[in-house]
């Protein structure tokens, strides 16, 4: 069955080129949301197989929303993978101190970010 | 002749003629006429080693010659005597005074140099404490006293672990331990203090051991630096490094992914998908060029590069312009543009003038739904020194305002056109802060420029840092409005370049009305 992969990003943009790696490339399905609400209730309505989230929302941030994801046992075992501009060390500990699948730093490449995706998930 | 003198003993001269001690006196005893004499030694420390003649007492007899008794010669040597005694104890009362006033000098010159210590100690900018090996206070200074809100009493009861942040104290001990064993000659550490009230406090600590003769360790030197600013400046840089690589990031992202997809051919046979990818990279580019447009010019005003070039200008040419430039955005929107020239003349740099009022009215817009209305508006400004001094009263067509030295408050419900006469003004005292951004001249005669809307408005909690750099009220809303998060920022470096000032009053749900003075200048 084609895994489905939750994309959170407020830049639709990003989420446009992201999709189009997935899909195009990776050929898995993916569920778009343009903030940290929409991708906890899509998360939970649709249990995807991962999750590609970004950090900096307004509102519900990548953080806030990894952390509601891990409270609700419905949505706590789905791989999260971080997508970040974040260069400050401090981000980084943070990151660390998470227990998630992965990061991927912006700018990334959309030709091989399905390829990340795949290696970080062990798809 | 002193030898004989030496031994105390008064000599008798019965007859100065044939004295066979003649001296360099002789002749002058002769032509006085005298005739015989007693010459008695004054003999200091007289049965000591340092013994010395001092001087020798005379007594002469005139007209004839007398035979002296041995008794008059001996009490003329007991009179030598005692005046060697006197002359003794006089010279050692002046031995006396002299060490007297010299010690007195010392102390007194060690009294100035202790002075000028503990004043260089307890007056100085940094706390300096002098802590036991066992970490008990000594002595503390005033500044450090103040830092850690303890008084000198309380804190010379103390361990300096009391007051030491528990996830400091083991670095510390390390560092002092360290030094203990000579393998540091001093130590430094940034480190957490918790003062009295339980504030945590962040400080530069540099620390040196004093050993007595033996070596062993005597007490221990500690100054402190407080460095809570710094640390404030660096989470500021650290923000704005943060914010400016997300800026930049986030456009190149999409950039970069959308052609990168186009070049590998992802959306060879479907030309819709490869024209939404290239608007993607498009879209995108015209963002990162805006935004590093506005940084250039945000950094160019911030660091004073910027050398205004001020020129008479007509107010309502500055307005009509900046309504053209947005005129196209404001038709996209369908959000209705009032603006109503005010003819006077302004001594201000005029594209400057332009950009603000541009970057305002574009603010109003993209903020406002389809068929409302944003205001452009300005009057003269001319405000009448108050009678308290720093207190200052007006009124500008029906808006009554007051400054004063800590804020700055509008109140009253506006009667005149543009201002929709339904609408009332919720002020927000202060709105932001406005100590900051008002002239300390004011109210010089000015022109007051308003920029009103009726878009969603402004949360109070926003208000404050509107006018920072990168402070939208909503980010992603600002992006998709085509902001780059510099636009008041910007607006607020020309204002205050002009010596003006510039504001925000802001209802939610019912719209924000900015405002900003540009001294007429001259003209006035």
């Amino acid at each position: 069955m084609t895994k489905r992969i939750l994309i959170v990003d407020d830049e639709e943009d990003i989420c446009q080129v992201v999709q189009a790696s997935l899909e195009e490339l990776g050929g898995w399905q993916t569920l778009l949301a343009y903030s940290g609400q929409e991708g906890l209730t899509l998360a939970q309505a649709e249990h995807p197989d991962a999750i590609l989230l970004d950090v900096s929302m307004p509102n519900i941030d990548g953080f806030q929303m990894f952390e509601k994801l891990q409270e609700n046992p419905g949505t706590r075992g789905i791989p999260v993978i971080l997508l970040t501009s974040k260069v400050l060390a401090r981000d980084r500990k943070r990151f660390a101190d998470l227990s998630i699948a992965g990061m991927i730093t912006k700018p990334f490449n959309p030709l091989i970010i399905w390829q990340q995706v795949a290696d970080l998930l062990g798809w | 002749m002193y030898e004989y003198y030496l031994q105390g003993k008064a000599r008798i001269v019965p007859n100065v003629a044939t004295d066979p001690w003649a001296d360099y006196m002789a002749n002058d005893l002769q032509q006085s006429r005298v005739r015989s004499r007693i010459v008695a030694p004054i003999v200091q420390g007289l049965g000591t080693e340092t013994q010395q003649v001092w001087g020798l007492l005379m007594v002469h007899a005139y007209s004839h010659r007398r035979q002296w008794q041995a008794s008059e010669a001996n009490l003329l040597q007991r009179l030598g005597n005692q005046l060697a005694i006197a002359i003794d104890q006089a010279s050692l009362f002046q031995q006396l005074q002299q060490q007297l006033a010299e010690r007195q000098q010392a102390e007194a010159a060690v009294r100035a140099s202790e002075e000028l210590f503990r004043r260089a100690f307890d007056d100085a900018p940094i706390g300096i404490s002098l802590v036991s090996p066992e970490g008990q206070f000594l002595r503390v200074n005033r500044y450090y006293c103040d830092l850690l809100e303890f008084s000198p009493g309380e804190l010379l009861q103390m361990n300096f672990s009391e007051i030491t942040h528990p996830e400091d104290l083991g670095a510390d001990l390390d560092g002092f331990e360290q030094m203990r064993r000579g393998d540091l000659q001093t130590w430094q550490m940034e480190k957490r203090y918790i003062t009295k009230s339980g504030t945590v406090v962040p400080v530069i600590l540099n620390a040196s051991l004093v050993r007595d003769l033996e070596g062993e360790p005597l007490y221990c030197i500690g100054h402190i630096q407080d460095i809570r600013a710094r640390l404030e400046v660096d989470r500021i840089k650290d923000e704005f490094v943060s914010i400016v690589s997300h800026e930049l990031r986030t456009p190149i992202t999409s950039i970069a992914g959308s052609l990168m997809l186009l070049g590998a051919d992802v959306y060879k046979n479907r030309p819709e998908k490869a024209r939404n990818m290239l608007d993607i990279a498009i879209k995108n580019s015209n963002r990162l060029v805006r935004l590093v447009d506005d940084i250039l010019s945000f950094e160019r005003f911030e660091s004073g590069q910027v050398e205004l070039t001020k020129e008479p200008c007509l107010v309502q040419d500055l307005m009509l312009q900046a309504k053209d430039s947005v005129h196209s955005l404001a038709d996209c929107a369908a959000v209705r543009l009032s603006v109503e020239p005010l003819e006077a003349t302004l001594h201000a740099a005029p594209d400057a003038m332009v950009q603000t009022l541009t970057n305002l009215l574009s603010n109003a817009i993209k903020y406002s739904n389809p068929g409302q209305t944003v205001w452009l508006a300005a009057r003269e400004w001319k405000g009448e020194r108050g009678s308290q001094g720093a207190e200052e009263r007006g009124q500008v067509s029906g808006i009554r305002y007051q400054v004063s030295g800590a804020g700055y408050q509008v109140s009253g419900t506006p009667t005149h056109p543009p201002y929709p006469s339904e609408s009332h003004l919720r002020v927000y005292h202060p709105p932001i802060h406005l100590s900051t951004h008002l002239p300390t001249h004011l109210p010089t005669p000015s022109i007051l420029f308003s920029v009103k809307d009726q878009g969603r408005g402004i949360p109070p909690e926003k208000l404050e840092r509107i006018f920072e750099q990168f402070q939208q009220v909503d980010v992603s809303d600002a992006r998709q409005k085509g902001g780059t998060g510099l636009g008041l920022a910007i607006c607020k470096r020309i204002v205050q370049q002009h010596g003006g000032a510039i504001w925000v009053e802001s209802q939610l749900g019912r719209g924000s009305t900015f405002y900003f003075t540009v001294p007429m200048g001259e003209e006035s």
